[in-house]
C-alpha cells in the first residue's frame, strides 16, 4: 500500500489495494485480521490500480488516485460493492499521468493531485482542480517548474484551515525498464538505468498555498542534513500540535517535526496568483 | 515503552499489525527542536546502509528557493522511528558449502552466515560476510538464491529498483554486481534450474512468472511467461522450481486484477485492460508443469480453509521426503504439505506457537542433508532452525540473531505513506 487516509469525523481508516483494484474502509480502532466494514471493488468501479486516496469528511467523499487509468475517481464515502464513481477527472486536458498523491481541501473546494511524468511534453507537479470537477478538464492551477524544486512529488496533506498544501517531495529518479511483461523498446540494450537509491535531487517536505500557481518556490520547507530526510515519501500533519510526520524510503523510517510556524500562516491569494489562476 | 522509545529517550508505543499497517502512539506531544545527538544520532547513522547511500543535501542547495521568504529549513526531527538492524526476508541454503544467506530489506543487504552458526543465547550472531552499499544496487530486496554450481548468489529487488543483481558467492562489502538484469516491477522470488540453465521469477503486480536464461543481463527479455486468468496466479511471492519432478510451485496472496500499463514513460493507457475489476481470491499454492507458458492452467492447486494458507511467502520443496514447506506470514507459522497435495488439503505438520520464535516469517529453507528446516523472521531480528520433522509449538534448535535479543523490528518495508489518527493520537504507516 502506498496510501491511506484517516477519517476523523467517522473514525474510519480508508486504504487502497493496488493489486486487488479495491478501496477498503476499516473502523478506526481496527486491529489484526479484522475485516473491512466496506469494500469498493468490481468492474463498475473503474478501479485498476488505486495508488493513494483522500477522504473529504465535509462532503462525504473518497477521492482515489489511480496510476493505471491516470484518473481521479470520486466515490461516496459510504460506497460499498461494485459501484461506479460519482465523478472522474481524467483525460489529456487534465495533464495527469502517474498520480501518486492526492489531497482535498473542502474549505477552498479544491482537489490537489501530485502527478509525475517522464513523457516528453508531460508535466511533473501539483495539479489543482475544483472539488466538484468532472471529466476531461484542465486544472485550475499547476505548481511545477525548476523553482518549485519538485523532481518527483509523492504523498500530499492539506491544512484546510490555513489553505496550505504539504508535499513529500521524494525527488528520487525512477526509470521503469519494463512496459508490462516486456522490456521497453525505446531503451538501448546496454542501457544503464540509475538505481533509485543513488540518484536524483535530495528530497524535502514543501508547503505551498492552495492559491499558488506556476513555477513558484514553496512557502515552507523541511530539508537538509539536520532533518535527516533523504527521499521523503509520506507526509501527514497535526495542525493543532504543529507537527509534521514524514516517512522516508532510504531511512526506512518515520520522523516527526515540530514546526508550528507552518500552521500559523494563512494562505492568502496574492493578487497576481489570483489573477492567473483559473481556466482559459 | 519499547526499546526504540528507550533508546531515544522518548515515549513511544509501537503496535505491530502483521497484515497491514503499523500504529505508533506518540507522546508527549511537544518537545523543543534540538539537534539530534547521543543515542539518536548513533541510531540514525547506523540506520543507513552506508554513508554513501545517504544522499544528504548540501547546506547550500537551496538555490531553487532563492529569493523567497521560505519558512522552516533544516529542522531536526523531534521524534523518529528507525530500525538500525537488518530485517530478514528471503533465505537460501547451500548445504555443500555450509552457508546460509538471508536478504535484509531494512538495511538493504545480503547477509551470509555459516550454516552451523547460531545458538540459544541472546548474543548477536556474526555473519561470514555481507553485501551492502549503493554500488551493490540492493534496495528493497526480497528473494535471494545461491547457485552452488557457478558459485554465485542472486538478489531480487522487489520495489523501486526493478532489477536482479548477481554476485560471486563470496562477495563482500559495497561492490558492483557481476551481472544485472532488469525485470518487471515488483519481482519477488527467484528459483534456479541448473539443468535447464534458466531461472524463474515471480512478479507481484502482473501476477506472472517469467523465465530467463541463467546468464541473462541488461534488458534481455524473458524466454517465456506464465500469465493470464487461467493460471490462478494472484499476487505471487514464493517460487520454487522442482527440477526432479519438472514442476514449478508458486505461492499466491490472492490479490487479483488486470494491471494496465502505468509507467510515466507510456504516453497512453491500455484501455482494453481497464475496468475489468479486481478480486480477492483465497491464498494458494499453484503448481505448473515447468514447460508451461502463457495462460496455462496449473496442474494442481492447494487452496481452501483447511490449508491454513494466509499470506504465503517463501516456499521450499523437499524432493527426497516429498514435502513442501511454506512460510505462512499471516499465521506466524510454517506449513508442511505433501508435495503432491491438491485442493483443500490440510498441512501434514504445522510449526506454530509462542515457543517457536516464528514471527511474521518470510522465508523458509529445507536442509535435507542436515535434516533441518530454517525460517527467516521479518517480525523479529532472527532466523530460527528446527529439526526437519518439527511439529507444533516447539522451540528452535538454535537461533541466528542480527540484533540483541528483544530488539523490536521497525516493521517498515518501503514506507511510502503516513496518516495521523487524531482521535487516538496515533500514526498509521502502511507497507
Amino acid at each position: 500500500m502506498h496510501g491511506l487516509a484517516y477519517d476523523a469525523t467517522h473514525d474510519e481508516v480508508v486504504v487502497p489495494v493496488a493489486l486487488g483494484a479495491a478501496v477498503l474502509t476499516f473502523r478506526g480502532g481496527a486491529t489484526g485480521e479484522e475485516p473491512p466494514i466496506r469494500s469498493i471493488q468490481g468492474p463498475h468501479t473503474h478501479l485498476v490500480r488505486p495508488h493513494t486516496l483522500a477522504v473529504d469528511e465535509k462532503n462525504g467523499e473518497i477521492i482515489v488516485a489511480d496510476t493505471s487509468s491516470r484518473s481521479l475517481l470520486v466515490f461516496s464515502r459510504d460506497a460499498d460493492g461494485d459501484v461506479p464513481p460519482k465523478r472522474i477527472i481524467a483525460g489529456s486536458k487534465t495533464g495527469l499521468l502517474f498520480i501518486v498523491g492526492v489531497a482535498v481541501d473542502p474549505v477552498h473546494d479544491r482537489i490537489v493531485a501530485a502527478s509525475a511524468s517522464s513523457v516528453r511534453g508531460g508535466t511533473t507537479g501539483l495539479f489543482i482542480f475544483g472539488r466538484s470537477d468532472n471529466g476531461d478538464i484542465a486544472p485550475l492551477g499547476l505548481i511545477a517548474g525548476p523553482r518549485t524544486g519538485l523532481v518527483r512529488p509523492w504523498q500530499l496533506a492539506i491544512d484546510p484551515a490555513q489553505g496550505n498544501v504539504f508535499v513529500a517531495a521524494i525527488n528520487n529518479e525512477n526509470h521503469p525498464p519494463y512496459a508490462l511483461e516486456m522490456p521497453r523498446r525505446d531503451l538501448p540494450p546496454d542501457t544503464d538505468l540509475p538505481s533509485p537509491w543513488n540518484t536524483g535531487a535530495p528530497g524535502f517536505v514543501g508547503m505551498w498555498s492552495i492559491h499558488d500557481n506556476g513555477d513558484v518556490p514553496p512557502r515552507g520547507i523541511i530539508k537538509g542534513p539536520g532533518s535527516y530526510l533523504v527521499h521523503p515519501a509520506g507526509v501527514a500533519i497535526d495542525p493543532q500540535a504543529g507537527e509534521v510526520f514524514v516517512t522516508d524510503g532510504v531511512r526506512n523510517g518515520l520522523f516527526t517535526f515540530l514546526a508550528p510556524k507552518l500552521f500559523s500562516q494563512q494562505a492568502k491569494p496574492p493578487d497576481k496568483a489570483a489573477d492567473k489562476m483559473g481556466r482559459d | 515503552m519499547n526499546r526504540i522509545g528507550r533508546l531515544l529517550g522518548l515515549t513511544l508505543v509501537l503496535v505491530f499489525l502483521p497484515s497491514g499497517f503499523f500504529l505508533f502512539k506518540l507522546q508527549p506531544k511537544k518537545e523543543s527542536p534540538q539537534v539530534i545527538s547521543g543515542a539518536s544520532a548513533i541510531m540514525l547513522a547506523t540506520s543507513l546502509p552506508t554513508p554513501m547511500m545517504c544522499l544528504t543535501p548540501e547546506n547550500d542547495d537551496a538555490q531553487a528557493f532563492e529569493g523567497s521568504a521560505v519558512m522552516g529549513g533544516e529542522l531536526p526531527p523531534v521524534r523518529l522511528v528507525i530500525d538500525p538492524y537488518p530485517t530478514f526476508n528471503g533465505i537460501t541454503l547451500d548445504a555443500a558449502s555450509n552457508r546460509v544467506a538471508l536478504s535484509d530489506e531494512n538495511r538493504k543487504s545480503v547477509v551470509v552466515y555459516d550454516r552451523a552458526s547460531g545458538d540459544n543465547s541472546s548474543k548477536v550472531t556474526s555473519p561470514i560476510h555481507q553485501i551492502i552499499g549503493p554500488d551493490s544496487q540492493i534496495g528493497y530486496i526480497a528473494g535471494v538464491m545461491f547457485d552452488p554450481v557457478h558459485h554465485e548468489i542472486y538478489a531480487v529487488n522487489n520495489d523501486l529498483d526493478d532489477r536482479i543483481v548477481v554476485f560471486n558467492d563470496d562477495a563482500q562489502g559495497d561492490l558492483k554486481p557481476k551481472r544485472r538484469l532488469y525485470v518487471p516491477h515488483q519481482a519477488w522470488g527467484l528459483s534456479l534450474n541448473p539443468a535447464a540453465d534458466q531461472f524463474a521469477i515471480s512478479v507481484q503486480q502482473l501476477s506472472m512468472v517469467a523465465f530467463y536464461r541463467r546468464e541473462a543481463q541488461g534488458l534481455e527479455a524473458p524466454l517465456r511467461v506464465i500469465e493470464g486468468p487461467d493460471t490462478g496466479l494472484a499476487d505471487p511471492h514464493g517460487i520454487l522450481w522442482d527440477v526432479k519432478h519438472h514442476e514449478l510451485f508458486v505461492a499466491n496472496h490472492g490479490n487479483s486484477s488486470v494491471i494496465a500499463s502505468y509507467s510515466a514513460y507510456d504516453a497512453g493507457v491500455s484501455s482494453h485492460a481497464l475496468s475489468l475489476g479486481g478480486h480477492f481470491l483465497q491464498p494458494s499454492l499453484t503448481v505448473f508443469d515447468d514447460s508451461a507458458q502463457s495462460d496455462a492452467k496449473p496442474v494442481r492447486t492447494i487452496q481452501g480453509k483447511r490449508t491454513r494458507l494466509n499470506w504465503p511467502m517463501g516456499i521450499d520443496v523437499d524432493t527426497e521426503n516429498e514435502e513442501i514447506a511454506v512460510a505462512d506470514n499471516g499465521d506466524n507459522s510454517i506449513l508442511i504439505f505433501r508435495r503432491s497435495a491438491s485442493g483443500d488439503a490440510e498441512p501434514v505438520r504445522v510449526i506454530r506457537g509462542n515457543r517457536t520464535g516464528i514471527v511474521s516469517p518470510m522465508g523458509v529453507a529445507i536442509d535435507v542433508k542436515n535434516n533441518e528446516i530454517w525460517v527467516a523472521n521479518y517480525g523479529d531480528h532472527t532466523a530460527v532452525v528446527f529439526a526437519r520433522t518439527a511439529n507444533g509449538n516447539v522451540a528452535p534448535k538454535r537461533t541466528i540473531r542480527n540484533a540483541p535479543q528483544g530488539t523490536p523490528t521497525g516493521g517498515f518495508g518501503n514506507p511510502y505513506a503516513v496518516a495521523y489518527d487524531s482521535k487516538r493520537d496515533q500514526l498509521l504507516v502502511p507497507n
